[in-house]
């Protein structure tokens, strides 16, 4: 009999990057890169456990700027272009190298990782990711979540009703459609929480959603369990926290695997040393260098002298943590089964795209802890939050404050002297969205297209993301262009609707480069009172 | 290039082709007109060089784009290290920030940042440069015309607030007051603990003198865990206070686990999703909260 569950919590999201206007354009390339090391990976490894029977059960939110670029037709066309090329580079590498044996068995490895991921996009997937992946949640192996619908960090627009429940709502639809079902949980932006975000989940029907451990330990009153059960709101929904243990397993790079010297070094790209008109035609339409994935050392130590990466040893490596990982879930639910005299759960929730993609033995590093609970089988058996409240109970009712999993627990990533001047423009923009819904009730024809573009054009420069790039710093110049350029068009659409003079051309023309949400309807935002309060008590 | 040859690219083409040829101010231009500068260069202009080549002032976002946009060229001050290239090919391989190789980069870029921080943004690392410009001409208005104060929160300890003056608040209040009195005036935000009350029954309110130009301000709290409230206003010679915009009120998050240990028990109504409100929970003593919470 389990003492305790692990549930496991990958949160996949990109921003929405599409740029039919030209030819090659650098950003996609996130998403590229992400299908190669992340997503094409990771349904490997649900492939392989399931063909061996092994019992497991995995949490996977999914945005959906994600979910509609990789269900995009022209970014799927140039992802094959972009993993061919990929393909044909590790080839030539191949003879490069014929001399140093090797290197040459690094360049065969990519080459063989490269073409196995072109094979299962193309061939298996038949290029719809999302439609591979829905597949494991009809049988019953992964539970998938929706998130906010374009990312947008809730707790900066809770001034704006409507702009929450715009987010929360489209998400929801937009998720309903892809995976017919409803989500059961919600990732909530960066974890951002804010007091009453709860009811615009309830009111959506949404059970649960997650904060840092902060946000639970800090509720009211102290929850008594820790982080170890969900709490639930005074709005009905469930919240579960972060556990500290296991995050900093992975995420610190004192303490945590993925900085451990023998896995590959994200940095280090061989390209980078060779002849320009040798990689020049693996490059973007600019010309300029970047990464192209041939990445043929291992982190070594706080060196600049890598060591070549050794695969055996890594493979090695990752199921030594494995073990080490599922070891020290064991003892700790165990130990908190008998503290708590009942059954913990200990959430373990990560980016997505850390695995692969940074930590490039990631995926590999998962399916051996799946594998080794199954072949335990003891104390700790892999469960989704919402086994968990299907199973367990009773809960402890309280109420939660402000909190993010961001550097430093609260708003500040998204809020300091590097970004905070769009806020006055985002709110801006959320008002007259507001304003416009409610001025015209039932648009149609051009005005409502219009309407219905202003919204995306909202949405999208809302994506955290872009707060966060213009704090760390890569790439920032593409998201203070990003957030500038949707609030211009959503600027000039608001002028012309109000103006009665929408410019049909440069409507069709905006609205075929911001293609997300086709089914939008703009009068979500006609709809800016708060959502009721419980009738629970405190 | 001849001026049919050109009239045959795209727009966007032809957009990249004037940054390879260092001109400048071409991104808001039209077709024919950008086919106009274009042809107008002679043979084998020298290019420019560098890719976000300064941009005039319409379409920069302002000094500090342009101060970023800079520190990003020049790798922030780092020491700059040359890629390494072929005997060939060198002549022409694009230089700018992405010419910097990836250990400066990342010495530059990432190291500074927490290491969860700096996993995250590994998903946005490219390695290269950036996108080229899709420049609309778009500036951020200096102001949407009327007097408003937003109250956000950071932190426990921090609040944000930014605000807008309309253009004619100056000479509204010069004939309220008259100029002599305007110009004695001090404009302040008074920042009101409205715990448990409103701002016209505060608990307490301290004022902080802002700078003229200044457009928002972050702010220290005397007291956490409270409730605040912002105006902006004049205070003029005579000590009135006169409000120009009230902000919205926001609470601010605990710092620290609650002292409040009562506790409430629900379950889960599996049938419906719904959660019921039960009877009191497992034994209510508050044990194991003693010392550090659990699992240590």
């Amino acid at each position: 009999m389990e003492k305790g569950y692990l549930s496991l919590v990958l949160h996949a999201h990109l921003p929405y990057v599409r740029h039919p206007e030209y030819r090659s354009f650098l950003e996609e390339d996130w998403l590229f890169e992400a299908i190669t090391e992340t997503y094409v990976p990771l349904i490997r490894v649900l492939q392989r456990l399931t063909a061996d029977g092994v019992r497991f059960r995995l949490t996977i939110s999914m945005s959906a700027p994600l979910i509609s670029m990789l269900r995009d037709g022209l970014l799927q066309d140039r992802y094959v272009e972009h993993i061919t090329k990929l393909c044909e580079l590790t080839e030539k590498e191949i003879a490069r190298c014929r001399d140093n044996p090797r290197l040459r068995g690094l360049a065969e490895m990519y080459h063989g990782f490269f073409s196995d991921v072109k094979r299962a996009f193309t061939e298996e997937y038949g290029l719809d990711i999302v439609t591979a992946l829905r597949h494991f949640q009809d049988a019953g192996r992964i539970d998938v979540l929706t998130c906010g619908a374009t990312h947008g960090y809730l707790p900066l627009m809770d001034q704006y009703p409507a702009a929450v429940r715009a987010q929360v709502r489209l998400a929801l639809d937009h998720h309903r459609r892809t995976f017919g079902r409803d989500p059961e949980g919600m990732w909530l932006p960066e974890c951002g929480f804010f007091p009453g975000v709860d009811r615009y989940l309830a009111e959506a029907g949404i059970r649960y959603t997650f904060v840092d451990s902060h946000g639970l330990l800090h509720a009211v009153p102290r929850p008594r369990n820790g982080t170890y059960a969900p709490i639930v709101t005074p709005a009905g929904v469930a919240i579960f926290a972060r556990d500290l243990e296991s995050s900093k397993q992975v995420w610190s790079s004192v303490e945590g695997y993925p900085g451990d010297h023998w896995y590959r070094d994200f940095y280090r790209d061989h390209s980078y040393e060779l002849d320009y008109d040798y990689v020049r035609p693996y490059l973007g339409a600019d010309g300029f260098r970047k990464m192209l994935g041939l990445k043929y050392h291992r982190i070594t130590g706080q060196t600049d002298e890598k060591e070549l990466y050794e695969p055996e040893r890594a493979r090695e490596r990752a199921m030594e943590h494995a073990g080490n990982f599922v070891f020290n879930r064991e003892r700790q639910v165990e130990h908190l089964n008998e503290a708590l005299g009942r059954r913990p759960i200990v959430v373990a929730p990560y980016d997505a795209e850390l695995f692969g993609h940074w930590w490039f033995e990631g995926p590999m590093w998962l399916e051996y802890v799946f594998r080794k609970i199954d072949e335990i089988r003891g104390p700790l058996a892999s469960a989704t939050p919402g086994d968990f409240l299907s199973s367990e109970g009773p809960f402890q009712c309280a109420e939660l404050f402000h909190s993010s999993w961001g550097y430093k627990g609260y708003s500040e990533v998204w809020l300091d002297g590097s970004n905070d001047y769009i806020y006055p423009h985002l709110h801006r923009a959320s008002r007259r969205m507001i304003e416009m819904a409610k001025a015209h009730p039932n648009a149609e024809g051009l005005r409502r297209r219009a309407l219905n573009q202003a919204a995306r054009e909202l949405l999208l420069a809302q994506s955290s993301d872009w707060a966060f790039i213009m704090k760390t710093g890569t790439m920032s110049e593409y998201a203070h262009k990003r957030t500038r350029d949707h609030i211009s068009r959503f600027t000039r659409l608001y002028e012309d609707v109000k103006a009665n003079r929408v410019d049909e051309r440069w409507l069709a023309e905006v609205e075929s480069r911001d293609r997300i949400f086709p089914d939008i309807d703009y009068r979500i935002y006609a709809d800016d009172r708060p959502p009721a309060a419980p009738g629970a008590s405190r | 290039m001849k001026r049919s040859e050109l009239s045959r690219k795209t727009v966007a083409e032809l957009r990249t082709l004037a940054k390879a040829r260092g001109l400048v101010g071409y991104s808001g231009l039209r077709k024919a007109a950008l086919v106009e500068k274009l042809a107008a260069l002679p043979e084998g202009s020298p290019r420019g060089g560098r890719r976000r080549a300064a941009r005039p002032g319409r379409g920069a976002a302002g000094p500090a784009a342009r101060v970023r946009a800079a520190a990003a060229r020049t790798g922030g001050g780092s020491e700059q290290v040359p890629v390494p290239s072929g005997p060939k090919g060198e002549q022409r391989e694009p230089r700018a920030g992405s010419g910097l190789a990836p250990r400066t980069r990342r010495a530059f870029t990432l190291y500074s940042l927490l290491d969860e921080q700096r996993m995250q943004a590994s998903k946005y690392y490219l390695g290269g440069g950036e996108s080229p410009e899709l420049d609309e001409g778009f500036e951020y208005p200096r102001s949407y015309g009327e007097n408003t104060i937003s109250l956000m929160v950071r932190d426990p300890y921090w609040l944000f607030v930014y605000w807008e003056l309309a253009p004619d608040l100056r000479a509204d209040l010069a004939s309220r007051l008259g100029e002599d009195t305007l110009a004695k005036s001090r404009l302040v935000l008074r920042v009101y603990d409205v715990t448990d009350t409103d701002p016209d029954h505060p608990v307490s309110f301290h004022d902080i003198d802002v700078a003229p130009g200044a457009r928002n301000w972050y702010i220290n709290v005397m007291r956490v865990e409270r409730d605040y409230c912002v105006d902006l206003g004049l205070i003029t010679p005579d000590g009135s206070f006169i409000v120009i915009a009230r902000s919205n009120r926001i609470s601010l998050p605990p710092v620290g686990p609650s002292d409040i240990i009562d506790e409430e028990w629900v379950t889960l109504d599996a049938l419906g999703g719904l959660f019921k409100q039960s009877t009191r929970g497992p034994s209510s003593g508050s044990g194991g909260w003693g010392s550090g919470g659990w699992g240590r």
